[in-house]
């Protein structure tokens, strides 16, 4: 029975203990510290953002497009240009001439 | 600075005609909401105002959900974030320290989970980390605003509060520890006066059978 009464009594003690508490507070400078973070978080993806923003991400694309575009026309024409390589063979063509002698035929 | 030249013109007007009472409600309302328009129009000394006046209520309510200093201040931190984010969005249906309580709850209660969830697959981490300090929460927690002579009790009792349901926790939370009225505490959790007093009750019905067993043990 009197264990009983020892219990109650604590518990009701224990259920009092939160009478007169004071409100914790966070540690000193704590704005700083938020300031300090809300720059690390809030502000730095803003600055990497641009890499990512769709009118970025279109012209590089559009740039590499007409960059292999370019490429594969020039690589097109140096082919032909090496196709004639002789000198002579150059000049037969610009001046309209037959380039194949009699003595072969 | 013109929102405080405006504040104290308008004070110095109203202090020669109404009373006291009213006085108070009526600047503690424009205060308010001059503060949130100044918040809106993202000004820098009216967030360090907001973060300086509210801090202790939002680190104390989010220190006795978590029960982990480091962590609280953390849970603080992101508190005042998302209300810097989300300022915007605010209609001012409530009050500005109603709508902080209701964020710092819920993000407390998120964290709580997560360490619970932790906790449950801790035996396959190491119990310290990197920098010798332990990973996992004590299993005491003693709160810094707790007088001298109820320190070993409310270390009792906190960890018994750990243990509630957590829409009672936060209620028993916000009206023993924080000190909300019935009525301020309906407003943080979008419920009827009535329903939070059957919150309290509850919650101290569970308190008691938690210590009760624990007692048992000891005694």
């Amino acid at each position: 029975m009197k264990k009983y009464f020892d219990i109650e009594k604590e518990i009701e003690q224990t259920l009092q203990s939160l009478e007169g508490l004071k409100r914790a507070d966070p540690m000193p400078f704590f704005y700083t510290r938020l300031e300090a973070r809300m720059e690390r978080e809030l502000v730095k993806p803003q600055t990497m953002s641009w890499q990512i923003r769709p009118v970025w991400a279109y012209s590089s694309l559009a740039a590499a497009i007409l960059l292999n575009v370019a490429t594969i026309f020039t690589m097109t024409y140096y082919r032909q240009e090496k196709a004639i390589s002789s000198p002579q063979e150059r000049f037969a063509i610009e001046y309209g001439l037959n380039t194949t002698s009699g003595i072969e035929n | 600075l013109a929102i405080s030249k405006n504040i104290i013109l308008y004070r110095k007007f109203f202090q020669k005609i109404t009373s006291k009472h009213l006085r108070n409600r009526f600047f503690c309302h424009l205060e308010e909401a001059q503060l949130i328009i100044s918040l809106k129009a993202n000004q820098a000394s009216a967030f360090k105002y907001l973060v300086e006046h509210y801090q202790g209520r939002v680190y104390n309510t989010v220190l006795s959900i978590v029960q982990q200093p480091n962590e609280a201040e953390d849970l603080t931190q992101e508190v005042f974030i998302e209300v810097y984010q989300s300022i915007g969005g605010f209609r001012g249906d409530a009050k500005l320290s109603t709508w902080l309580y209701r964020i710092a709850t819920s993000k407390a209660l998120e964290a709580y989970r997560k360490s619970k969830t932790q906790k449950r697959f801790s035996f396959l981490t190491s119990l310290w980390n990197s920098n010798n300090e332990i990973q996992h929460h004590p299993p005491e927690f003693e709160h810094p605003g707790v007088i001298l002579e109820n320190k070993e009790r409310s270390k009792i009792l906190f960890n018994a509060i750990a243990k509630l349901p957590n829409n009672q926790k936060i209620a028993f939370t916000l009206c023993h520890v924080e000190g909300l009225s019935y009525q301020e505490i309906a407003e943080v959790m979008q419920n009827t006066v009535s329903s939070v007093e059957s919150l309290l009750f509850r919650a101290k019905g569970n308190l008691k059978n938690y210590l009760k067993n624990y007692y048992e043990k000891i005694l």
